[in-house]
């Protein structure tokens, strides 16, 4: 007896019913954007220091006319503004 | 018995013996200094004698009572704030992170890795009258001249939640990564909806993680006093606050320890509400499946 194989047509796959106004596609984006908006969240302050550190202390020191470590005179306190 | 046997019997005891003195030696110790503390009578000068002075803690409770239950109201915003703002980045992140999972929590701990005062003090630079939040905002006329954020009680409960945010995802996040997905699926399989499958699957299973980090968020923030120095006003003091300056400025140690025992039997009692509420043995029963 021989037998013959025949390749089988794959058995069709009813396509996956629309979904209204193609809801899914960014609902599921949802909770990755809030996850990176909360990191954002976090690093806010990180970042905010980050950048003003790289502001010049030294023209910004209020000095008080005495030698500071600091280079020049003045107590090398940052101004509050 | 044996020699054997008997050093089997002492080992446990062995094991627990460096915790053990530890805590009787860096806890149990100092607590009982400060509970003589806070029975003592007298001043810096003259030195404090033990007498018995239980009207401390009647005192502590009249002078600053407002602030007990103040701290109280924070603690449970700030703690409610955190459950909802960490559960959705928690569950994103168990669920979703793939190989990526311990990158998302080190981007999370990322900025604790700086000083706690350091970041308050930047959120103070952030919410200043004219600072890069609110200057802009005012320039463009979206906010009046005189409108401001710090020295209020939403700066302090912005920072109080700022600060413990990850005390939160952490516990969330390791009883998210517990949940087997296949449960999840099994409730889909049962044509449980989404919200459904996530009501009576995954938040059940979730609960030991809420449980404890509710605990440690709540108890922290209740005793918080950088916070409010930073970023608060004198109608947002909290007891740590009172505490620090009863203790460090107005250096009467027995009305301070008075007032550190009351909001440690306070919380105490808050937790064993909290506790008893929840029932923490279903808490553990779902934990260990």
């Amino acid at each position: 007896m021989s037998t013959v194989a025949t390749r089988q047509a794959p058995p069709e796959v009813a396509p996956a019913p629309a979904v209204p106004g193609g809801r899914r596609r960014w609902t599921r984006l949802i909770l990755p954007a809030y996850t990176w908006l909360m990191i954002f969240y976090l690093s806010l302050p990180i970042l905010v220091m980050i950048v003003f550190g790289f502001n010049d202390i030294r023209a910004a020191s209020t000095c008080a006319g005495r030698a500071s470590p600091c280079g020049g005179t003045g107590s090398c306190s940052p101004s509050p503004g | 018995m044996s020699a054997g046997g008997r050093r089997e019997r002492l080992a446990p005891y062995l094991i627990g013996l460096p915790g053990g003195l530890w805590l009787a030696i860096f806890f149990v110790v100092p607590i009982l200094v400060m509970l003589s503390l806070s029975l003592q009578s007298g001043n810096a000068e003259e030195g404090f004698r033990f007498t018995w002075q239980w009207s401390n803690y009647a005192d502590a409770w009249e002078f600053y009572h407002t602030q007990f239950i103040r701290s109280f109201v924070y603690a449970l915003i700030v703690t409610a704030l955190c459950l909802v703002l960490a559960y959705p980045t928690a569950y994103w992140i168990a669920f979703y992170g793939g190989a990526r999972k311990s990158t998302y929590l080190f981007l999370i701990l990322l900025p604790f890795f700086v000083s706690f005062v350091i970041r308050t003090a930047s959120w103070k630079f952030i919410l200043n009258d004219q600072g890069i939040l609110l200057g802009p905002l005012k320039e463009i006329g979206l906010l009046p001249q005189d409108f401001h954020l710090l020295a209020t009680t939403t700066a302090v409960i912005g920072g109080l939640t700022y600060n413990y945010l990850p005390f939160m995802v952490l516990p969330l996040y390791v009883a998210l990564e517990r949940v087997d997905p296949s449960l999840v699926e099994a409730a889909h399989d049962l044509f449980a909806s989404r919200a459904s499958a996530f009501r009576k699957v995954v938040f059940p299973l979730s609960l030991p993680g809420v449980f404890a980090g509710v605990l440690i968020t709540f108890v922290p923030v209740a005793s918080d006093f950088v916070n409010n120095s930073i970023l608060g006003g004198t109608s947002t003091t909290m007891i740590g606050n009172v505490i620090q300056t009863v203790y460090l400025t107005h250096n009467n140690y027995p009305l301070a320890s008075a007032m550190s025992f009351l909001l440690m039997a306070a919380l105490l009692i808050g937790i064993f509400i909290y506790a008893r509420a929840l029932g923490t043995e279903q808490v553990m029963e779902v934990a260990q499946g």
